[in-house]
C-alpha cells in the first residue's frame, strides 16, 4: 500500500468515526443550534456562506498567524462568542492563567463593553497554572449555563493534547456550551491539526486605514484576515473549503456583527471621518 | 509535671539550680512560648471532638462546655477519664476537672485532688473550695503573696469574713471570682470557634485513610446535613468538614458556596474538589492523613433561608424576564453556572472565579474591580460600564496591570508618537487619535501621580495599541516617558 493510500484510508477512518459518535450523541446532546457570524438584514457575509453559521455544542480555535497579532485572536475570539452571546442567555466564561493574564493583559471590562459583549456577563477565571486551565476549561465546557466558554490556551498549550482536545470537544457537545480557545501561534501542526475542533481559524491584523488617507487617519474599527485553517475533517459543505485564501472582515462592534470588508457599498467610516475633521479644521 | 518528675521530688517553681542537685542529670530546655500555644491551641481545637463548645484558657488550659454531650460518652467520669487517656497517648499531660461552673472546673483542675466537683446546689461544693489555695481564684502573684502576708491563706479564709475591707484592700475580682465558683452569678465561656448552626458527624473505632472513603463519608454527612437543613426551611452558605486524625491533629477544611444550597451531591462534590486540591496549590497544605481519621464531622457555618416554594415561583417568572441578564438567584441555566462557579472556586480558590464590578473613577487601572463571583449576590445593575458610541473603541480588550515602557519616537516633545519600540519590535505609527488627558486624582493618590495623554495608535500592519505618555512636557517633567497599556482587537 503506497503511503498516500493509507493517509487516505485513516482520514477516512477518522470521519467514520466522527460520525459514529456524531450520532450517539446525537439523542442526550442539547440541541445543535446554528448561529449566523454576519448580520441577518443583510444576508451574504462570506463566512456564513462557507460555513453556514456557527454550530453551538462544538469545539473552536482561534490562533494568531504571527506572536503580535494575539490581541487579534483574542478580539475575533470575543466577536465569536459575543456572537453566541446575543443568541443564548447564560454566561460568557473566560478562562485564563496568571502567567498569560500578566504576559498578555486581562481583560478589561470596559473595553470589553465598547468591543460588543456585556461585562456583567463575563465571569473570569484565572487559574495558577496549565493543568488547572484545563480542568477549568473542561468543567466550563461541561456546563450548561454558559452561552459561550473562551480559554486563553497560553501556559496550557503545551499541555493540550489530543486527550484533552477530545474530552473537552465531547463536554461540549454535551452541554451545547461553544468552547472557543485562544492559542499562540503555530500550534496547529503536527497531530494537533487532526484534533476535534469544529474550525479552526488563523487571524491576521489588518490596517484599518488606507495608507493613502492623509494627513493624520483615526483608527477605525477592527478590522481582521482570517484563513480557515482546518482541511476536511467536518463532513458535507465544509470538506471543499479553502484554505489558503484569507478573507479580510470587519467587527462592527457597535452591532456584534462580523461582516466583509469589501463588499459593502458604504464608504469606509474611518475616511468620512477624518475628511469631516479635515474640513472642519 | 509529670509522674516521673513528681517521684524524683521536683516541683513547678523549683530554680534550675535546686532541680539539678535534686536530680543531677537533668535537661534543661528554655520554654519555647509560641511553640507552646501552638500546641496548647491544637489541644483545644482538638476537644472540639467532645463538643463545639471548646474555649483556649490561657495560660495552659481548655475549657469545654460539656452541657448535653456527657451521656454520648458514658457520664461524666468516664468523659474525663477518656480525654485524659487520649491526651496521654499523644504525649500530652493533661488534667481534667468537670464542675458546674468554669471558676471551679479551673480550680479544681489545678488545686485539687477530686476530678468530679459536686453541683453548686451542695454543701459539699463549699466545703472542698473552702480548702483551696487563694490562688484558685485566678489571682496574680502579687495579691496572692499580699493575701499570705495578711494570713488569708485558703478561700475558706477570704469567704468567712466580711467582704467590705478585703474588697477594698485586694480589689473586687476576688469575690467576683469566688461567686462564680460557687454558681452565685454566671460567666461565660468564649469558645474558640462558633457553634455551628448545624453538625452532623461519623465517629470510627479505628482511622480512616483512603481518601475515597473519607469522601463517601463526606458526603453522606452531607445527606444528613442536607436533610436538617430541609426541615429548617435553610439552605448553606459555608461549610467546615473538621477531620480528626487518630493521633489529636486536626484538620478542617472549609468550603463556600454562591447562594444557599441543600443539594447533597453538590455539596459533596465541592469537598471532593477540595480534597484534590489539598496539596496541589502552594496555598494549602497537604491532607496528611497519617494513621487516618476517627472523626469526621461536617458542619454549616452560614446558612441562609431556602425556601422550597422558591425554585417553582423563579422559573416561572424568569420564563417572562429578559433572559440576557447574568443573575445568580434565578432559573435553570443559573443554577448551572452557580453550582459552576462554587465548583472552580472550591478548587482553585474563590479569588480565583471573577466578576467585573465597575468603579466610580476615571483613571483606567481602577475603573473596574475584579470581584469573587461567589460574592456577588445581586442583579448586576444594567448600563454599567457605559460609554459613548464611536467609530472605534476609546478602551482597549485587554490591559496590562504594569504598564511597559516603550521608547518613542516623537516630532515634538509634547506631540504624539511617530514610531515605538515594544517589545523589541518596532511599529511604525499609521493612524493615531488622542491625546485623551487623563489627570491623577490627587484626593486619592500621593501628589507625585503624573498626568497620562493616551493615544489610541495603529501601526502599517494594523495591530492597535493603546499608549500614553506620563508627565506633561515642561510643567512635570522635562523627559516624558512613554508606555503601552492596552491592546486593542
Amino acid at each position: 500500500m503506497s503511503g498516500r493510500d493509507s493517509s487516505e484510508r485513516v482520514r477516512f477512518l477518522r470521519q467514520a468515526i466522527a460520525d459514529i459518535e456524531q450520532s450517539g450523541q446525537g439523542a442526550c446532546s442539547a440541541r445543535v443550534r446554528h448561529v449566523p457570524m454576519g448580520s441577518p438584514e443583510q444576508a451574504g457575509f462570506s463566512f456564513d456562506r462557507a460555513l453556514g453559521g456557527l454550530a453551538t455544542g462544538a469545539l473552536y480555535e482561534v490562533a494568531p498567524s504571527r506572536m503580535s497579532d494575539l490581541a487579534a485572536a483574542g478580539g475575533f475570539a470575543l466577536g465569536l462568542a459575543a456572537r453566541f452571546a446575543a443568541s443564548a442567555p447564560g454566561a460568557i466564561l473566560w478562562v485564563s492563567d496568571e502567567f498569560s493574564a500578566h504576559e498578555n493583559g486581562s481583560p478589561y471590562a470596559p473595553g470589553l463593553a465598547r468591543h460588543g459583549l456585556d461585562p456583567a456577563r463575563v465571569v473570569f477565571v484565572r487559574t495558577a497554572g496549565g493543568q488547572d486551565l484545563l480542568w477549568a476549561l473542561e468543567e466550563a465546557a461541561r456546563c450548561k449555563g454558559n452561552a459561550a466558554v473562551v480559554a486563553d490556551l497560553w501556559g496550557a498549550a503545551r499541555l493540550f493534547d489530543l486527550v484533552a482536545a477530545r474530552r473537552i470537544t465531547q463536554a461540549a457537545r454535551a452541554s451545547g456550551a461553544p468552547t472557543i480557545l485562544i492559542h499562540p501561534p503555530a500550534s496547529f501542526r503536527g497531530a494537533m491539526a487532526q484534533n476535534g475542533a469544529r474550525m479552526r481559524f488563523e487571524v491576521t491584523s489588518r490596517p484599518s486605514v488606507l495608507p493613502s488617507q492623509a494627513p493624520r487617519p483615526v483608527p477605525g474599527a477592527a478590522h481582521w484576515g482570517v484563513r480557515f485553517a482546518k482541511p476536511g475533517v467536518e463532513a458535507g459543505r465544509l470538506r471543499g473549503l479553502d484554505t489558503e485564501l484569507v478573507r479580510t472582515i470587519i467587527w462592527e462592534h457597535e452591532n456584534g456583527f462580523f461582516r466583509d470588508a469589501l463588499s459593502l457599498a458604504l464608504p469606509a467610516a474611518s475616511g468620512a471621518r477624518t475628511a469631516a475633521q479635515a474640513n472642519s479644521a | 509535671m509529670d509522674g516521673t518528675a513528681r517521684r524524683l521530688g521536683l516541683a513547678p517553681g523549683l530554680s534550675l539550680s535546686d532541680a539539678r542537685a535534686v536530680a543531677p542529670d537533668l535537661d534543661a530546655v528554655e520554654h519555647d512560648s509560641a511553640a507552646f500555644e501552638r500546641r496548647l491551641a491544637g489541644v483545644a481545637d482538638w476537644c472540639r471532638r467532645f463538643t463545639p463548645l471548646a474555649a483556649l484558657d490561657a495560660p495552659d488550659g481548655a475549657m469545654l462546655d460539656i452541657t448535653g454531650v456527657t451521656h454520648l460518652f458514658g457520664g461524666e467520669a468516664a468523659l474525663a477519664r477518656e480525654i485524659e487517656q487520649r491526651l496521654a497517648r499523644q504525649g500530652v499531660t493533661g488534667v481534667c476537672a468537670i464542675a458546674s461552673t468554669p471558676e471551679a472546673a479551673f480550680a479544681f483542675a489545678r488545686f485539687c485532688t477530686t476530678r468530679l466537683a459536686p453541683p453548686s446546689e451542695e454543701k459539699s461544693l463549699l466545703r472542698l473550695v473552702s480548702r483551696l489555695p487563694v490562688a484558685a481564684l485566678r489571682l496574680d502573684a502579687g495579691t496572692v503573696a499580699a493575701l499570705g502576708r495578711a494570713g488569708l491563706k485558703q478561700i475558706g479564709d477570704i469567704h468567712m469574713r466580711p467582704r467590705a475591707p478585703i474588697a477594698a484592700r485586694f480589689g473586687a475580682r476576688i469575690f467576683d471570682t469566688l461567686d462564680a465558683m460557687l454558681g452565685l452569678s454566671r460567666s461565660p465561656i468564649s469558645p474558640r470557634f462558633e457553634s455551628p448552626a448545624y453538625i452532623v458527624e461519623r465517629r470510627f473505632a479505628e482511622g480512616v485513610g483512603a481518601r475515597e472513603q473519607i469522601e463517601t463519608t463526606i458526603g453522606a454527612l452531607a445527606q444528613d446535613l442536607c436533610g436538617m437543613l430541609e426541615r429548617h426551611g435553610e439552605g448553606a452558605r459555608r461549610l467546615c468538614a473538621s477531620l480528626f486524625r487518630v493521633d489529636g491533629a486536626v484538620r478542617h477544611i472549609h468550603a463556600g458556596t454562591s447562594r444557599p444550597t441543600r443539594d447533597p451531591r453538590a455539596l459533596a462534590r465541592l469537598f471532593r474538589e477540595r480534597l484534590e486540591a489539598a496539596g496541589k496549590t502552594r496555598d494549602e497544605d497537604p491532607l496528611d492523613i497519617g494513621y487516618g481519621f476517627d472523626v469526621i464531622r461536617l458542619a454549616a457555618t452560614e446558612v441562609e433561608n431556602l425556601d422550597p416554594s422558591q425554585a417553582v415561583l423563579t422559573q416561572r417568572r424568569t420564563a417572562t424576564a429578559a433572559q440576557s441578564d447574568l443573575d445568580f438567584s434565578n432559573g435553570e441555566r443559573a443554577e448551572h453556572l452557580a453550582d459552576l462557579v462554587d465548583r472552580l472556586g472550591a478548587r482553585l480558590g474563590t479569588r480565583r472565579v471573577l466578576r467585573f464590578v465597575e468603579q466610580d473613577t476615571h483613571l483606567p487601572e481602577h475603573a473596574v474591580m475584579a470581584v469573587p463571583a461567589a460574592e456577588i449576590r445581586t442583579r448586576a445593575t444594567k448600563g454599567a460600564f457605559a460609554f459613548e458610541a464611536g467609530d472605534a473603541p476609546d478602551r482597549p480588550i485587554r490591559l496590562f496591570e504594569r504598564p511597559e515602557p516603550v521608547e518613542a519616537i516623537a516630532s515634538v516633545p509634547d506631540g504624539p508618537p511617530l514610531r515605538f519600540r515594544w517589545r523589541r519590535l518596532t511599529h511604525e505609527v499609521a493612524a493615531i487619535e488622542g491625546p485623551e488627558r487623563i489627570a491623577p486624582e490627587w484626593w486619592r493618590h500621593e501628589a507625585s501621580a503624573l498626568t497620562r495623554d493616551y493615544f489610541r495608535v495603529e501601526d502599517v500592519d494594523g495591530h492597535r495599541f493603546w499608549l500614553f505618555r506620563e508627565g506633561l512636557y515642561g510643567t512635570e517633567t522635562a523627559r516624558p516617558r512613554w508606555f503601552v497599556h492596552g491592546l486593542f482587537a
